[in-house]
């Protein structure tokens, strides 16, 4: 079944073929929903002990539901994908290659993949999944249309080919990683998607969390922890700044005191190693002694340290606020939360507060920086809507 | 009592009843003046509910993170008294650690690491053999916890060979010269751990040949990380200079950049002792509580001994185990140790600095 031919050595097959085809198919194709939501059903069906819970978010994704949904939302009549996309996938965020390569396809492109040399066992497991659909005879043609290759960083040379292949190139991670690619030459006609640093902020509303039941409190705060803690409060969309509404004193500070022991109690489930202590602990004196803005510093065991700011900067986005470390705020006006936005701030999580307000405040204030306001839980949603760009479209050309 | 007073008693003499009762007192009394001469330090102490003119427990004393040496200069003393700045051999490519030094504590530094020694190779200099180029001295950049390591021991030393060239090859003849001059006498031998494996031991075992060092004392330190992934134990080190130099006595210490001086020396029964100059806790990282005896955790030091910066408590990156207190065979009084590694570096998630691996 496979194709040996013109592989090279130091490549690592995960799942699908080498060669690709490069005929782009119409987005959300139905022979590629039905292969996406078969994958949805395969992950659904592993044993409760093989399902991490980033796993079962990607099967719930994937669920035919959802992609006609998305269909709904982004499909086009006069679309094509654009050929071949070629993903380069972030090391530490293990199913993210899963997403980036379903989100290519359903655009209508045959996709290569490269993930990092250091795989998990989710990626692992995901990778032996597709490869058991790919054997299916009705999935035969998507080997053509799927690599999912492992190779070193080091391996330029691979970079450079594959993306002298590609007609589009996805890179995701950090700045230092897009601006190694750029250097990476592609084809005239082919476009780039590049996902550099970001970081996240969160509003929340006092008197909402003070009304909040405690079983209601202790959801918001399950999900609070979902949207930080989840990665390691490592990746773009986990909030690092949370900025109370604007209320008496006393009132901020008693929603802010009830919120963070309802999320010190949710921490308790997180695998606090030495290591990420010992990292948290060094980014508290860090930023509490060289940054002079630090009115106090809360601490809940080890579990979870909360630093109060004297006043919100862009500077925030720079803090090395990981492993459950947050800086807050207390706004005397609504809108001071706009001081702490630059271009690096990508999502906005909110309790408590419209929407629509915020959405009107980013474009009444003209701030270069939110790409989604989303409610507090579902930080690291994927959306077909990424960094403000709709990727579906970006990855297909629309027949004018 | 003050750190002149501390440096009176014997290394291993204090008892820990009356240690801890001394060290609550004269290590509160510098987290005073340090959180009184330091802006950075001081902050976060009181960030920390650290409150200032009061004795505190030796628990009770802020623990600086080790990497913060990395990240800030932490001084107590005005710039004019800063007599030496010293850095930590950070491998290419990660920051190093500065640590400022003013006379008194640069002398203190000296007087603590001969204090210690002293107790295991005796009074008398001795000859010195250091496994080590001496360009380690000489280019100012090399100047690192290594060049201060070989500095440090020099003073035990009536005359010294560098046993390594520039190009850190083996000069045989040079080292079999020196110990025909030696006599048959005690010889103090020095070097890093793994420079003594790879560029020492590793050499004479090429070379087929032997060195006649069966009266000589050999200390080594800075780790075994290296050692370790190529999978050489410390019995496998031990019996490997034995066969190549007859050498008997082989002795690691544990120590750091952050508190040079303060060492942790390995006794006849294979124990690192705590001495009277310096005191460790094992913190468990859940909470930072202090681990029971024989519990493993991660290593917390400290020492009166740390004037001039704000080091004289500082939370490490190694793990390790108090195995006993007062009652190691070897009669020296005091904690004993065993350090068990670095905290292991773990899989952090996220999608910054993504394309490694």
């Amino acid at each position: 079944m496979r194709d040996n031919k013109k592989e090279m050595a130091g490549i690592t097959r995960l799942a699908g073929g080498y060669e690709l085809e490069n005929d782009p198919v119409k987005p959300f194709d139905p022979a590629t929903l039905d292969f996406l939501s078969s994958l949805s059903s395969e992950i659904r069906a592993l044993p409760r002990q093989e399902a991490s819970e980033e796993m079962k978010a990607l099967g719930f994704w994937l669920r035919r539901a959802h992609l006609l949904e998305l269909h709904d939302t982004y499909g086009r009549k006069n679309a094509l994908g654009l050929g071949i996309a070629f993903h380069i996938a972030p090391a530490n965020v293990p199913l993210m290659f899963a997403y980036s390569c379903a989100i290519g396809l359903l655009a209508g492109n045959a996709c290569r993949v490269r993930v990092s040399g250091r795989r998990n066992a989710d990626c692992e497991r995901l990778c032996g999944l597709i490869e058991k659909l790919l054997s299916k005879e009705r999935f035969t043609f998507m080997r053509r249309r799927i690599s999912i290759l492992g190779y070193d960083r080091e391996r330029v040379d691979l970079t450079r080919q594959f993306s002298s292949e590609c007609d589009a190139r996805i890179v995701w991670g950090g700045d230092q990683t897009v601006e190694e690619i750029r250097k990476i030459p592609l084809r005239p006609t082919a476009a780039e998607l590049a996902f550099p640093d970001r970081t996240a902020l969160c509003i929340l509303n006092p008197a909402a969390v003070l009304a909040l039941s405690d079983e209601e409190l202790k959801n918001l705060c399950i999900r609070f922890y979902n949207d930080t803690y989840g990665m390691d409060q490592n990746a773009c969309s986990c909030p690092r700044l949370i900025c109370w509404q604007a209320a008496e004193e006393n009132e901020g500070k008693r929603a802010s005191d009830r919120f963070w022991d309802a999320v010190a109690e949710a921490s308790k489930r997180y695998a606090l190693s030495e290591i990420k202590v010992s990292q948290k602990y060094g980014a508290l004196w860090e930023c509490a002694g060289l940054d002079a803005g630090i009115r106090q510093v809360r601490r809940w065991s080890n579990r979870l340290y909360v630093l109060e700011l004297c006043a919100v900067s862009e500077g925030f986005s720079e803090s090395r606020m990981q492993f459950g470390s947050f800086l807050e705020y207390h706004m005397k006006e609504n809108n001071e939360w706009i001081g702490a936005v630059s271009e690096k701030v990508q999502t906005l999580t909110f309790f408590g507060v419209e929407r629509d307000t915020l959405l009107h405040t980013v474009q009444e204030k003209r701030l270069r920086g939110i790409f989604r306001i989303v409610p507090v839980g579902q930080a690291l949603v994927m959306d077909l809507t990424w960094d403000g760009k709709d990727l579906i479209g970006c990855l297909s050309r629309t027949i004018g | 009592m003050d750190y002149d007073d501390l440096l009176k008693i014997g290394p291993y003499a204090l008892g820990e009843a009356d240690k801890d009762r001394i060290y609550g007192e004269l290590l509160s009394r510098l987290t005073d003046r340090h959180r009184a001469h330091c802006k950075l330090y001081d902050r976060v102490c009181g960030f920390l509910g650290d409150h200032t003119n009061t004795t505190r427990s030796v628990e009770e004393i802020p623990m600086t993170p080790v990497s913060l040496f990395k990240q800030a200069d932490l001084c107590s003393v005005p710039p004019e008294e800063v007599f030496k700045t010293m850095t930590s051999s950070g491998t290419s490519g990660q920051k190093t650690s500065k640590i400022f030094l003013d006379r008194q504590t640069a002398a203190w530094q000296q007087l603590t690491l001969e204090r210690i020694v002293r107790d295991f190779i005796g009074e008398r200099r001795i000859p010195m053999l250091i496994v080590d180029s001496p360009d380690v001295l000489r280019d100012r950049n090399l100047f690192s916890a290594r060049g201060a390591g070989i500095l440090g021991f020099s003073i035990f030393g009536t005359k010294r060979c560098y046993a390594l060239t520039a190009d850190m090859a083996l000069d045989y003849n040079a080292v079999q010269k020196f110990l025909e001059e030696a006599a048959d006498g005690p010889v103090l031998v020095f070097g890093f751990t793994y420079i003594i494996w790879k560029h020492f031991y590793q050499a004479l075992a090429a070379l087929g040949k032997t060195l006649p060092l069966e009266n000589g004392f050999l200390i080594h330190g800075g780790g075994w990380k290296k050692l370790q992934s190529e999978a050489v134990s410390q019995e496998v080190f031990k019996k490997g200079l034995e066969n190549v130099c007859g050498i008997s006595r082989v002795r690691n210490y544990y120590g750091m950049a952050e508190q040079t001086g303060c060492i942790y020396m390995e006794c006849e029964c294979g124990n690192l002792h705590v001495s009277s100059y310096s005191d460790v806790r094992i913190r468990n990282m859940e909470d930072f509580s202090c681990c029971k005896n024989g519990t493993e955790g991660v290593i917390q030091v400290l020492t009166p001994m740390a004037w001039s910066y704000p080091g004289h408590s500082i939370l490490t990156e190694d793990k390790g185990i108090i195995l006993g207190v007062d009652n190691c065979p070897c009669g020296r009084k005091g904690k004993y140790i065993k350090i068990t590694g670095r905290i292991p570096k773990a899989e952090v998630r996220g999608c910054s600095d993504t394309y490694e691996g």
